[in-house]
């Protein structure tokens, strides 16, 4: 419990120093007034802007000091109120929470479609390490580690719903089968890389936990290959693989930005895009504190993992 | 007909650097029921010749000669008979406790789940099953170490446990490979002693395998002696002690401290190294260490034969001690 | 016994002769030289665009709308005539400074911040890892946006704003193979014979950490590229330049454009793939040879 406790507070500080960091930003590198609204922020712009002005001035607390402005802010965010944005006339909040939902589900959609995929490879090519399709295989992995997510974005896009046509161009969500199947070209974009890193990390522990005693014992016990595999090898072996699980996620987060530009999807990835077009900054700063904030709190979860994944852990606390 | 008979069985691992000759014609039958010591140093093939029994050798090792289970080929089952071979007919128990067990399951997880695969049992029958075999091998409170993992037990506690896993599906062969090497003194006994009497108990056949030869004085019927990946000497138990026929042997006899040896008897370490196996074994492997070795055991291979005093007695040797030794000399 | 004659000397079995241990270049391998080979020559290319008889880049109608690749237009042309060539042999020009500058800085400071935490220790290193630990918890690529909007489209801002996100894995590899050096005994000479802090540093450290350093040098030019052309691509790197995120959006973010000539996207996307796939491999073999486990995470 008291590693859960030090993680916990290690979370927090982390999280205030992110949004400190980026808040500061919006104060500090250059003239915040400026950042929220763009051209009208000046004086010059005429008086017609003087009432928007004193808005935009009253939502981000810009007559108080850095850090009270800093508190009064972040004590919005914590009750769900991300402020506004005034070049584009929405509340952020309720336009995030749309878009929200849309990018974690094409995360997760990623995450298991790497799982589904770089487990039963790592298995396999670990039970034939060091054989002709062990290293055939190796080189595989190796490759799409180097494929840059917006070309692959391009690449699979061209070949599955351009030239083939097996997959639609556009964005579907009429049903949940049209979501996952308007998706698929998306999160596998996103997947190739994490399916490389995954395999490559789980064969190496792999190779090692299967010299292990206990694998020989569960041999001798007559249990098959798969069995041994699955039930005895795998868990002790995915230690790796689940700190880059966490690390992994924010790699996702940017490639996300680049698939939904590409395949079209309505999320945070194409808000940020926009805003960052429109010059919006609050919305820029919104979706870097949430997204932030999201990759945080993963890691800590995945921290957690640990103990379930080594009771010895739970002990040595 | 004998439950396991290895006949002529030979184990070469290619290595980059060569073959590795680690067993050669090693012959061997075990009965029903029968209690069986292999003994040897680190080295002589004694693991590496239950491994292969085991289906656990890596792909590099080759194996020559047979070796028959109830008849049956062991190294080319029927696809349906080997299913359920391993853990059903022969099962084993390691050497080092503190490493046999999963880390990440739970006890009960692991005393069950050959049950569950074997004989598709229930899970609930499979636990009482659990219970029993625990309370079989004299864990105290069973029930909770279901629930425990590995690294809560003690390694006595472990060791047992992992007899318990291997009596799972009544085995009808048990092999013990240095089963107490990794364990305290105060323990060895015990556990030996569980051995014992669980193969009387069950009418289990048990290969016990230790470099020990005092661990299978009182233990076993049999004994089979092997240096350099070779027999070197094949008795009934009383006969090794009473009528030794092989030096080596002898220098193991030597070499272990017994209880009843007077205070003061000094213990004689057999001199030298085991031998390099990535040779061709072309001479008797023992003889750079032996006392009564002559040019003739440098320059070829002493067969396998038998002792006058029985047919149940053979030794590899061209200068035999015992019974074995008058008869050479007479011929001489 | 007999006496060791020069006769009995050669009848002795002979000791396997151990060939001597191959040289460094030979441990490296082919791959990692025809991974150099690419590399110096798409730098060289870069490099020598002014130069080279290439169309140029901005200029439209060279070929007709997609035309294909043939002997004139060895990358055919995109969708306004332009040569794909040329642009990708420009586009190479941003991508490559920028990589090359994102990574300078991260290890001028991180590659200081690490060596100097690592051999100080106390107060100093703990700040320092908890800057690294909070750096390393921003998504870059938001990071990297945060700071590009607030700052401009400029090669140095972009460069800049990469080079901070580099600054905590460099940071912390310079960290740790400070901290294994700093235990050795020749640090420990050093400092029994009086050197100064600075000396022992820049003269005793820096040297066994840079070969380590210099497999992630490569290693996080290639992730440093890849940024560039992720900021491109979304249109948020250097304003108004050419690059190959620029380039593969442009010639690849529509479906029609794609359909019509899949050329123009698949030249620099074939490009971009083996350049990273070169560092990545070039980095990989440099950490292997020498054995920098802690480069693995």
């Amino acid at each position: 419990m008291k590693f859960v406790a030090t993680r916990l507070v290690q979370m927090v500080l982390v999280v205030v120093a992110v949004t400190f960091l980026a808040f500061g930003a919006m104060n500090f590198l250059g003239d915040p007034l400026f950042n929220i609204l763009g051209p009208i922020a000046s004086e010059d712009a005429g008086p017609e802007f003087a009432e928007i002005r004193a808005e935009a001035r009253a939502e981000y607390y810009l007559d108080d000091p850095f850090v009270v402005r800093y508190g009064r802010w972040l004590g919005d965010i914590v009750q769900g109120d991300f402020g506004r944005s005034f070049k584009n006339e929405t509340n952020v909040s309720t336009d995030l929470k749309n878009k929200l939902p849309i990018t974690i589900f094409l995360m997760v959609y990623a995450q298991v479609i790497a799982v589904v995929i770089s487990i039963p490879w790592a298995l396999w090519s670990a039970s034939k390490a060091y054989r002709a399709v062990d290293k055939a295989s190796t080189v595989i992995s190796f490759s799409m580690l180097g494929v840059p997510v917006f070309a692959l974005a391009v690449l699979l896009f061209w070949i599955f719903a351009v030239k083939w046509q097996v997959f639609p161009t556009r964005y579907d969500d009429t049903d949940f089968f049209s979501k996952l199947n308007s998706m698929f070209l998306a999160a596998l974009t996103l997947a190739v890389p994490l399916i490389a890193t995954y395999q490559r990390l789980l064969r190496t522990d792999l190779i090692s936990t299967l010299q292990e005693d206990f694998i020989a014992v569960a041999r001798a016990k007559g249990l098959p290959q798969w069995w041994v595999l699955f039930r005895h090898a795998l868990r002790p072996s995915m230690f790796s693989m689940l700190t880059v699980f966490g690390i992994q996620t924010g790699a996702l987060i940017g490639g996300s930005l680049i698939v939904e530009q590409q395949f079209s999807i309505p999320g945070i990835g194409a808000a940020v895009v926009e805003a960052i077009i429109r010059d919006d900054f609050p919305v820029v700063l919104a979706i870097v504190v949430i997204v932030s904030v999201i990759f945080v709190v993963v890691n800590f979860l995945v921290d957690l993992l640990y103990s379930f994944l080594d009771p010895r852990v739970r002990l040595d606390g | 007909m004998a439950l396991l008979e290895l006949d002529k069985l030979a184990v070469t691992f290619n290595t980059p650097k060569g073959p590795v000759y680690a067993v050669s014609e090693v012959s061997l039958e075990v009965s029903k029921g029968e209690a069986v010591g292999i003994v040897g140093e680190s080295g002589s093939g004694k693991s590496v010749t239950v491994k292969s029994l085991m289906g656990l050798l890596p792909r590099t090792a080759a194996i020559g000669g047979t070796a028959t289970y109830d008849g049956l080929d062991i190294f080319n089952l029927p696809k349906d008979r080997k299913k359920h071979f391993y853990g059903v007919d022969i099962a084993m128990v390691f050497q080092n406790p503190m490493t046999s067990l999963n880390p990440v399951k739970r006890i009960g997880e692991q005393l069950t789940e050959g049950m569950r695969f074997h004989r598709s049992l229930s899970k609930d029958a499979s636990t009482a099953r659990a219970l029993e075999l625990l309370n079989l091998v004299r864990i105290p409170d069973p029930k909770k170490r279901l629930r425990q993992y590995p690294h809560e037990l003690s390694g006595g506690m472990r060791q047992r446990v992992v007899i318990a896993m291997a009596l799972a599906n009544d085995p009808a062969l048990l092999i013990a490979d240095e089963p107490t090497t990794a364990l305290d003194v105060t323990v060895q006994r015990d556990i030996l002693d569980l051995l014992d009497n669980l193969r009387r108990d069950l009418d289990m056949a048990l290969i016990l395998i230790t470099h020990d030869l005092g661990v299978v004085k009182d233990r076993t019927d049999k004994i089979a002696v092997m240096y350099g990946g070779r027999l070197m000497e094949r008795a009934p138990t009383t006969a090794v002690f009473v009528d030794t026929a092989h030096p080596y042997t002898e220098a193991l006899q030597r070499s272990i401290p017994d209880m009843s040896m007077p205070r003061g008897t000094r213990l004689d370490p057999i001199p030298g190294s085991p031998p390099d196996l990535a040779i061709v074994p072309a001479s008797c492997p023992f003889a750079p260490r032996c006392s009564y070795a002559t040019d003739e055991c440098v320059t070829s291979m002493p067969m396998l034969e038998q002792t006058p005093a029985s047919k149940e007695h053979s030794y590899a040797c061209f200068h035999p001690l015992g019974s074995a030794a008058r008869v050479s000399l007479g011929d001489a | 016994m007999a006496e060791l004659t020069p006769d009995v000397v050669a009848a002795a079995p002979e000791e396997p002769v151990l060939p001597d241990p191959p040289s460094i270049a030979k441990q490296l391998g082919l791959g990692f030289w025809i991974s150099v080979g690419f590399l110096g020559l798409i730098v060289a290319l870069a490099v020598l665009a002014p130069v080279l008889p290439i169309a140029d880049p901005n200029e439209t109608a060279v070929g007709g709308k997609f035309e294909s690749p043939n002997p004139g237009l060895w990358f055919g042309a995109d969708s306004t005539g332009r040569d794909v060539l040329a642009l990708t042999i420009w586009g190479a020009r941003i991508s490559l400074l920028v990589g090359f500058l994102a990574i300078m800085i991260g290890f001028l400071v991180g590659g200081t911040l690490g060596l100097v935490s690592g051999y100080f220790r106390g107060v100093f290193d703990k700040i320092v890892s908890f800057v690294f630990v909070t750096l390393l918890s921003f998504p870059a690529l938001i990071l990297a946006i945060l700071i590009t909007t607030l700052l401009g489209r400029t090669v140095f801002w972009i460069s800049l704003s990469l080079g901070i996100l580099a600054i905590a894995p460099v940071g912390r590899l310079a960290r740790a193979q400070t901290l294994v050096f700093a235990e050795r005994d020749f640090v420990t000479a050093a400092r029994i014979l009086g050197a100064s802090d600075k000396r022992i540093i820049m003269k005793e450290l820096l040297p066994n950490v840079v070969i380590p350093m210099s497999a992630l040098a490569l290693l996080g030019m290639g992730i440093a590229i890849v940024a560039e052309g992720t900021l491109a691509f979304l249109g948020i790197s250097v304003s108004g330049g050419l690059s190959w995120g620029k380039q593969i959006f442009e010639a690849g973010s529509s479906a029609r454009n794609l359909q019509d000539g899949p050329h123009a996207a698949l030249f620099p996307i074939g490009v971009v793939f083996l350049t990273v796939l070169s560092l990545n491999y070039a980095g990989d073999r440099i950490r292997e040879v020498f054995d920098a486990k802690e480069l693995a995470l």
